[in-house]
């Protein structure tokens, strides 16, 4: 695809709150304030406020005080004030046949509340506790009880982002690719980057993409659902030898496009599971009809936790997102492109007219990026990718040069070549 | 309908042609002659030497109603991840034909997706 598209697949955006909030698609409350991570008060203050007003003013005044402590917004055991939790309350209540009991059991075993079924003030406190306390990962999460499309996959992991399968693909990729950079081409490392991804792929059920370098545009990383293919960019393919930094940034990108892969399975087992057929879904997602028969063939369970999750990701690309999903990336890549322009000819010509330009050009392009990533698949994805940073845990290695070889001669090994034991054998004079 | 549009029609029709031949394989379909409107890239399906899809990446832009007068109406597709706007025309014969637009709406590449 001979254009430019998003090229920022692994660029986080500190600060940038990626939350579930409201009905599902009311992109209003988006701009919601976010709740600061903000330490309760000191217990002994508080007591010593209280005793204190107890012995000035009376018991009235302390019952005052407290009232008006219960209203106090975010710290500790309630992160919600009561606005936050009747919003919050109205978010499920309102979605009765995606927040079933079923459901709401599953969110409040996971986050310690007792499990009645019913979303009640202490559950979405203890939402909100778990979303402060987990959702730290860029894109973060934004504390406000609604475990929505982004909160749900983080809250049950599954596939790609279950415990430790980011770190092991990390790792493989760093044994594998990274650390083998000089005795694969360009073309060669992404392959085997590609092989590496549709195993994991495979593992979750998720059916093999076709894989791609991407020559010809500027983007780090794509996934064609129409095609079921990756692209990966030649330009950090075909670097001569990348930082630690560099490496992972890579290995992230593929992680990241082979998550959405397992996203777009997921919704089509989600349809499957509401009893559409493989050529509907096909026709509906425009997904090739071979995947969507393999959907059909492993729905997933109308009401599950899986299938709410795929709704998720569905209702963004597919349903009421959709246009909302299709605007930012718009907007998006036309800011990124504008950014790169006004880079230019500030590097051509640094006068004030266009470093001024060009800050204003990037405050643009970073808040549009922030609209991108917040799109459910994204938040997910960028999420999901970042988890092999733990396995990446060098650059590549240093090019055998002449003067970096190992000196030839009878200790030279070389484990192609034969056991180590001929490799180490007494070398007799002839 | 310009001469153009005729060309990539008719070179997507190979192409599909090529790839839904039972035992092709993705290298007997990228020699199919490209008559000159782009570049074809041909794709195999992972892990085989079966033709997954085609795509002609157009050596200018093209009007998407020049398509349509051929091919039909085609439906807006929604993008993909960190992907370009895309149409999908309705699929004939084993194949599918998918467009990848620019921002101005513009066709820039044409793609031939197995459906087998």
């Amino acid at each position: 695809m001979g254009q430019p598209v998003l090229p920022p697949c692994v660029l986080s955006v500190p600060g940038v709150g990626a939350h579930d909030g409201g009905v599902p698609h009311d992109h209003r409350q988006r701009d919601a304030p976010r709740i600061p991570d903000r330490a309760p008060p000191p217990p002994v203050a508080v007591e010593s406020r209280i005793v204190g007003l107890q012995r000035t003013a009376g018991n009235r005044a302390v019952t005052g005080l407290l009232a008006v402590q219960r209203q106090d917004p975010p710290g500790g055991d309630r992160p919600l004030d009561a606005a936050q939790v009747s919003r919050a309350l109205r978010f499920y209540t309102l979605q009765p046949k995606t927040y079933t009991p079923e459901i709401i059991s599953q969110m409040q075993g996971a986050v310690g509340a007792p499990e009645t079924g019913t979303a009640d003030e202490e559950t979405v406190q203890a939402v909100a506790r778990w979303q402060r306390d987990n959702g730290a990962k860029e894109p973060n999460l934004k504390v406000d009880g609604m475990a929505g499309p982004r909160t749900l996959p983080r809250m049950f992991t599954s596939g790609l982002n279950a415990p430790g399968k980011g770190k092991a693909f990390g790792e493989q990729a760093q044994d594998q690719v990274v650390g083998r950079w000089h005795n694969l081409t360009p073309a060669g490392r992404g392959l085997e980057l590609g092989r590496l991804a549709n195993e994991h792929l495979a593992a979750a059920g998720v059916p093999a993409m076709s894989f791609k370098t991407e020559s010809k545009s500027a983007i780090s990383g794509a996934f064609d659902f129409r095609v079921w293919q990756m692209s990966v960019g030649l330009e950090a393919l075909r670097k001569a030898q990348p930082t630690r930094d560099e490496a992972a940034k890579l290995v992230d990108t593929v992680y990241h496009e082979a998550r959405h892969a397992e996203q777009w399975f997921r919704m089509a087992q989600m349809r499957a599971g509401r009893g559409l057929s493989a050529a509907a879904i096909a026709a509906e997602m425009t997904i090739p009809p071979r995947i969507a028969e393999l959907a059909v063939a492993a729905p997933l369970v109308r009401g599950s936790m899986q299938a709410v999750i795929a709704e998720g990701w569905f209702d963004s690309a597919y349903g009421a997102g959709r246009e909302h999903r299709n605007a930012a990336l718009t907007r998006a890549e036309a800011d990124e492109e504008a950014f790169l322009a006004a880079q230019a000819r500030f590097d051509k010509d640094k006068t004030p007219a266009n470093e001024a330009a060009l800050k204003a050009a990037k405050a643009k392009r970073d808040k549009s990026r922030a609209v991108y990533q917040d799109l459910p698949e994204e938040n997910d994805a960028f999420a999901t990718g970042a988890m092999t940073g733990a396995g990446v845990t060098r650059g590549a290695p240093d090019p055998v040069t002449p003067e970096t070889a190992p000196p030839a001669g009878p200790m030279a090994v070389d484990p192609l070549a034969g056991s180590l034991d001929a490799a180490l054998a007494p070398v007799t004079a002839p | 309908m310009t001469d153009r549009a005729s060309a990539v029609i008719a070179l997507t029709d190979r192409l599909g042609r090529a790839m839904t031949r039972p035992g092709a394989t993705a290298d007997e379909v990228a020699s199919v002659p490209d008559v000159g409107v782009g570049e074809v890239e041909v794709t195999a399906r992972w892990g085989t030497d079966e033709p997954d899809h085609a795509e002609i990446v157009l050596a200018a832009g093209l009007a998407l109603a020049e398509l349509e007068e051929l091919l039909g109406p085609a439906r807006a597709v929604p993008r993909a991840p960190h992907g370009p706007p895309g149409v999908v025309f309705d699929a004939a014969d084993g194949w599918t034909v998918l467009a990848t637009l620019d921002r101005g709406g513009e066709v820039r590449s044409v793609m031939v997706r197995r459906d087998g």
